[in-house]
């Protein structure tokens, strides 16, 4: 250990000369080796200076603003039918795509790829605003997007795009050969029924998709060849997601949140919990109350577990909750696994034995009921050791949660926008 | 748990407390943007920094048009510590610099733990584990600052010049305190007086919150410069007696020798009066001290031994009273002058009142009580009791953070020590300072060591490391640092580095390679594998195949090898053009040969060569060259990895060779060879699979004659 401290020093000779430059002379002769043809450029040359040691004022605000085109458009109906931007999660360089509704049913693609050097988030360049809006508004329709979603960076940069109207499309950032790079188009998805959320894991080595209907129903989806993201298969269907459909009417959900089990190693077995929520007055206004049928329908969450051998649903809220969102939290070594569910009660901490006893059914305990947001919950997002909640919602605060010394869970502080 | 402070979108940098509470602190995020706000997102950026990204209404209806906004802004939250006292880049430094020491003592602690295979940590009653703390303790302790830390006022010359030394930080003086009470066990013996120097050098950070010693000497300071008679202004003395309190006999003296009976004018007139300063002064220089030694500017004697200290000490105070009860002070006519020097008598005496009016705070009375009413005080014992003792005589409202962290070291509260150097330290702090507390006691040890299920099985210290890591793993430039840490943790620091190397960027090839060196030095081999792969895709989705090849590779991602191979070898199989031919070229000798992985590429390789032959012969005319042609040919034919759509093309590109106007360069084996293909081929192609390949109609049939002549040559040949 002691030996190695060199190493870490930013401005360090061993780690930033030596060691670079033997790759640096490996990398290029192999990528010489290949120089006579027309379709192997060289590495680019992206290298960015090495960031000084020390003392460089960083600005501690990093902030940006998206310049939306002033174009003349449709009036946006409603608000919280906006946008719903997700993020890439565990993408430390922080791609993020704010996704913007109405103004020309597109949306931009915001980088941040300076990740490794720099602390800011770079202005929005316009012009990727207006170079993009065209290719995709021509193909996103009617409608805005509800959710953006990120592939797994092993698959490429890319994202699943879902609209309100339920349709989902995936969008690729390309460059051909001397091209510069776009966003493509590579699959769109169409259904009969709305698709309300999707989410991207990996399993057995394969990419899998699994999406959440408004009829109830969760598919899964695999991709065929891992370089290309047009070609889907579906593997498995689950209409018994929500048990009791009602005896009339068509049953309805108004959202769905699915978080996969963020331990996926490629050989690993996986699980996803998903949770429904059919949320409107009637529904669960109290006339309606013994109207078992439908309240029963309300939402639940389940839990998937072992690969693709879907076993074991497990209720984690009662059937009658709506759930507005779920998360599984990334696992470093606790001896449980924790998954965040919002419903309308507050924000439940579960957590989840490892094991499954000898029924082959998983044990889950209700650690937590938090509360503090007004109406409904978002967004749930787990830091990256999983150890801290952050959450925001209809009230407009961005709450942070954490457990104490003793694992009690507890609101830690709460951010209030201001302008 | 973690205790953070944030930095939100002003700037402002808000202590975030921990204690339990009903209600959170609510903090502002400053968006800069018009309301209304349609919508808020979040997400975790790198280590505990969150994004929070505000959307505005989209724009476009009757008002929206012109009113020029922007329609969403991200604002950065960062979850850290932050001390307001010190600046971002030198916190870095500290980071970076705190590095090996951190290391170092692991590596020692590791390496004793396996030696003595006892215990799993070394035993705090060690000898050699005391020195490696204290020099662990050592190296942080001069990173968080100069080693030599001048006290702020040091009157130079009689009219005063205050010397600035460096500022004193208060993380410092709190790195010093923990070292002073847990980690330097050889100078246990004169805790009392390590106080005062730990006070002399840090209470002016105290006067931040009230008054003390310093800011009064600061203030008389400024002063003096107008002061004509000094020894007449009351002040004169208070501050005197004040310091001397205090212990800083350095400056009592050099105040003394200020006073006016000393100028050469007055010398003969005020002999008495000057002879009485001077008596004290001496004393004062002559106190003796129960230290090992005395730093060069300070005055005192150093006694090692408690009974030489004891009897130097009676003698000293012998000589005090007997100057207090001296005929020379009816003599002295300048009243000030008479009762400001009794007054430091008295304090030297220990006269609790003097005392008392002397000092301003508690922690400035509890020292003097060490210096001039428990002098035979050595280490810990009743060092509580006194200091709730000199608590209640000098009540204040608010302690400054240092003194709440004294208070907490003085009960011996270990969870009240971690909780104050975390709130107020931050988590670096905490990791660092965990090292000296451990060394403390066996209870502290179990304390912070013990497993526990509430925090998921692992202890107190692993969870401020991990916490700690993650605060460096929010900032580009010290990220690097954190697998240090992560590494020291073991149950869940593994994990953590596994995350947080994976969700570096790949775009950087320089980071990558960095990212990549790390995963080697942990032997993280899936992890590089995995960001190896992504940087694969990366570069084949943009355009540079070859870097794209040469990383899956790398990461021996032979599922999308295959995939890329079998590309080639499609888009080879349609046209066999010259050109397409440089395209792929390229990517075969990449792909390489040692990959037995790839269907095709084997074959594609072998056809490589041939066609490499094939140009050579197509350039001179020599018959070695054809020859060798030839051979690749029928090899390629041979083999059965050779799939049938090539065979017609493969043939036709050929066809220079089979009409070789020298020789035939095929024996009659070989052509029968190629006939029996072309035969098969003509079959196949009844099948409704075939696929014709892009060939002129005609191709077939010329092979099949120039096949047929090659033959009849061969046969003459023979």
């Amino acid at each position: 250990m002691a030996k190695s401290v060199n190493v870490w020093d930013c401005g360090s000779t061993l780690y930033d000369s030596f060691e670079l430059k033997s790759f640096k002379r490996q990398l290029d002769s192999a990528i010489l080796a290949s120089t006579r043809t027309l379709s192997m450029p060289h590495l680019p040359d992206r290298r960015v200076p090495l960031p000084p040691t020390q003392q460089q004022p960083h600005p501690q605000q990093q902030a940006t603003s998206f310049n939306i085109p002033k174009k003349s458009s449709k009036i946006s109906r409603s608000l919280h039918k906006l946008l719903r931007s997700v993020f890439k999660p565990n993408k430390s360089s922080g791609s993020f795509f704010p996704v913007k509704d109405q103004t020309k049913d597109g949306f931009y693609v915001v980088y941040d790829k300076s990740g490794s050097v720099l602390s800011t988030i770079p202005e929005v360049p316009t012009f990727e605003i207006a170079k993009l809006s065209p290719e995709i508004s021509s193909s996103v329709h009617e409608g805005s997007i509800l959710k953006i979603v990120w592939v797994p960076p092993e698959y490429g940069d890319a994202v699943a795009c879902i609209c309100v109207d339920g349709s989902v499309s995936l969008w690729e950032e390309v460059a051909e050969d001397a091209q510069p790079v776009q966003w493509k188009m590579c699959k769109s998805f169409k259904n009969s029924s709305k698709v309300l959320d999707i989410q991207f894991g990996i399993s057995m080595t394969r990419l899998k998709l699994v999406a959440a209907y408004s009829d109830g129903h969760v598919k899964v989806y695999e991709l065929l060849d891992p370089l290309e993201l047009n070609n889907w298969q579906l593997q498995a269907e689950y209409q018994n997601v929500t048990e009791s459909v009602p005896s009339f009417g068509k049953a309805l959900c108004f959202s769905a949140s699915i978080s996969w089990n963020p331990q996926q190693g490629e050989s690993q077995d996986s699980s996803i919990v998903v949770g429904f929520n059919s949320n409107t007055s009637e529904l669960n206004s109290s006339k309606f109350k013994s109207e078992t049928a439908l309240t029963r329908y309300g939402s639940l969450i389940r839990l998937i577990k072992d690969g693709f051998q879907w076993q074991s649903w497990l209720h984690l809220e009662k059937k009658d909750d709506q759930v507005y969102a779920v998360k599984w939290a990334p696992n470093i070594g606790r001896p449980f696994e924790v998954i965040a569910v919002a419903t309308s009660k507050g924000i439940a901490i579960w957590q989840l034995g490892l094991n499954p006893d000898q029924d082959g059914r998983l044990s889950a305990e209700k650690v937590a009921l938090l509360s503090g947001h007004e109406g409904e919950v978002w967004q749930m997002e787990w830091d990256m050791s999983g150890m801290t909640l952050a959450t925001t919602g209809r009230d407009g605060m961005v709450r942070l949660w954490q457990a104490n010394l003793n694992g009690v869970w507890q609101e830690q502080a709460a951010f209030e926008l201001t302008s | 748990m973690a205790v953070m402070a944030l930095d939100s979108g002003d700037g402002s940098l808000v202590p975030f407390s921990s204690e339990t509470r009903d209600s959170p602190v609510v903090y502002p995020i400053h968006h800069g943007l018009k309301p209304p706000v349609a919508r808020l997102a979040i997400s975790w950026s790198r280590g505990n920094s969150l994004r929070v990204s505000v959307f505005r209404p989209p724009s476009g209806n009757d008002s929206g048009e012109s009113d020029g906004e922007v329609g969403g802004k991200v604002v950065e939250v960062k979850l850290n510590d932050g001390d307001p006292e010190i600046s971002d880049g030198q916190w870095r430094r500290i980071a970076y610099g705190s590095v090996s020491p951190f290391a170092l003592l692991q590596s020692r602690r590791s390496s004793v733990s396996s030696l003595s295979k006892m215990s799993m940590s070394p035993s705090p009653y060690d000898v050699d584990w005391w020195e490696y703390v204290i020099e662990y303790s050592k190296d942080i302790s001069s990173l968080l600052g100069g080693s030599n830390l001048t006290r702020g006022p040091i009157i130079e010359d009689p009219k005063a010049v205050l010397k600035k030394g460096e500022e004193p930080t208060s993380l410092k003086a709190a790195w010093e305190l923990m070292e002073i009470f847990y980690a330097d066990k050889q100078s246990q013996e004169w805790l009392p007086e390590r106080l005062v120097d730990w006070l002399a050098d840090y209470d002016s950070l105290l006067s931040s919150t009230h008054a003390t010693v310093h800011s009064k000497i600061v203030d008389f300071q400024k002063e003096l410069v107008r002061l004509q008679v000094i020894e007449n202004d009351p002040k004169y003395w208070e501050v005197m007696s004040s310091a001397l309190a205090v212990g800083w006999l350095d400056v009592v003296v050099k105040m003394l020798r200020l006073h006016g009976s000393y100028q050469l004018d007055q010398l003969s007139n005020r002999e008495t009066e000057n002879g009485l300063v001077e008596a004290v002064a001496i004393l004062i220089s002559k106190m003796p001290r129960l230290r090992p030694e005395l730093d060069a500017r300070k005055l005192g004697e150093c006694f090692k031994s408690k009974p030489d200290f004891v009897k130097a000490w009676e003698k000293w105070r012998a000589q005090i009273t007997k100057l207090d009860c001296s005929a020379y002070w009816v003599q002295c006519d300048n009243q000030h002058t008479r009762e400001g020097l009794r007054n430091m008598l008295h304090i030297m005496l220990g006269n609790a009142d003097s005392l008392h009016r002397a000092t301003y705070q508690w922690i400035e009375l509890y020292i003097s009580h060490f210096l001039y009413i428990r002098p035979f005080t050595m280490g810990f014992e009743s060092m509580y009791s006194l200091a709730q003792k000199c608590m209640q005589l000098k009540p204040m409202s608010c302690y400054h953070r240092l003194i709440r962290l004294l208070i907490g070291i003085l009960g011996e509260n270990t969870e009240v020590v971690l909780a104050e150097c975390s709130r107020e330290f931050g988590p670096w702090m905490v990791v660092h300072a965990i090292e000296l507390l451990t060394a403390g006691s066996e209870q502290t040890e179990i304390l912070l060591h013990e497993e526990r299920d509430s925090l998921g099985g692992i202890s107190i210290g692993e969870l401020h490391r991990l916490v700690y890591a993650q605060v460096l793993s929010s900032h580009a430039l010290t990220w690097q640092i954190a697998p240090i840490y992560l590494t020291s943790c073991v149950k869940q620091g593994m994990s953590l580095l596994e995350i947080l190397l994976y969700s570096q960027s790949v775009q950087h090839n320089q980071l990558l390679l960095k990212n990549i060196e790390i995963c080697r030095l942990y032997e993280l081999d899936h992890v590089s594998s995995s960001i190896m792969k992504v940087a694969g895709v990366y570069h084949w989705k943009h355009g540079r195949k070859g870097s794209g090849v040469f990383w899956l590779q790398q990461a021996q991602d032979a599922v999308r090898l295959n995939k890329i191979s079998q590309q080639l070898f499609d888009s080879v199989g349609k046209s066999i053009s010259d050109e397409s031919f440089k395209q792929w070229e390229g990517i075969i000798e990449l792909l390489g040969s040692e990959s037995k992985t790839a269907v095709g590429l084997e074959f594609l390789h072998k056809y490589r060569d041939f066609k490499k032959s094939l140009q050579q012969v197509s350039g001179g005319k020599t018959t070695d060259a054809a020859r060798q042609a030839a051979e690749s040919l029928i090899l390629l034919m041979k083999n059965p990895s050779t799939p049938q759509r090539f065979w017609l093309p493969l043939l036709y590109d050929s066809l220079k060779l089979l009409n070789w106007l020298e020789q035939p360069l095929l024996n009659v084996s070989q052509t029968n060879l190629l006939l029996n293909k072309l035969q098969e081929l003509s079959m196949a192609r009844l099948r409704p699979d075939f696929i014709e390949p892009n060939l002129p109609t005609h191709a077939l049939s010329s092979v099949r004659i120039a096949l047929a002549t090659n033959l009849g040559r061969a046969i003459l040949e023979e």
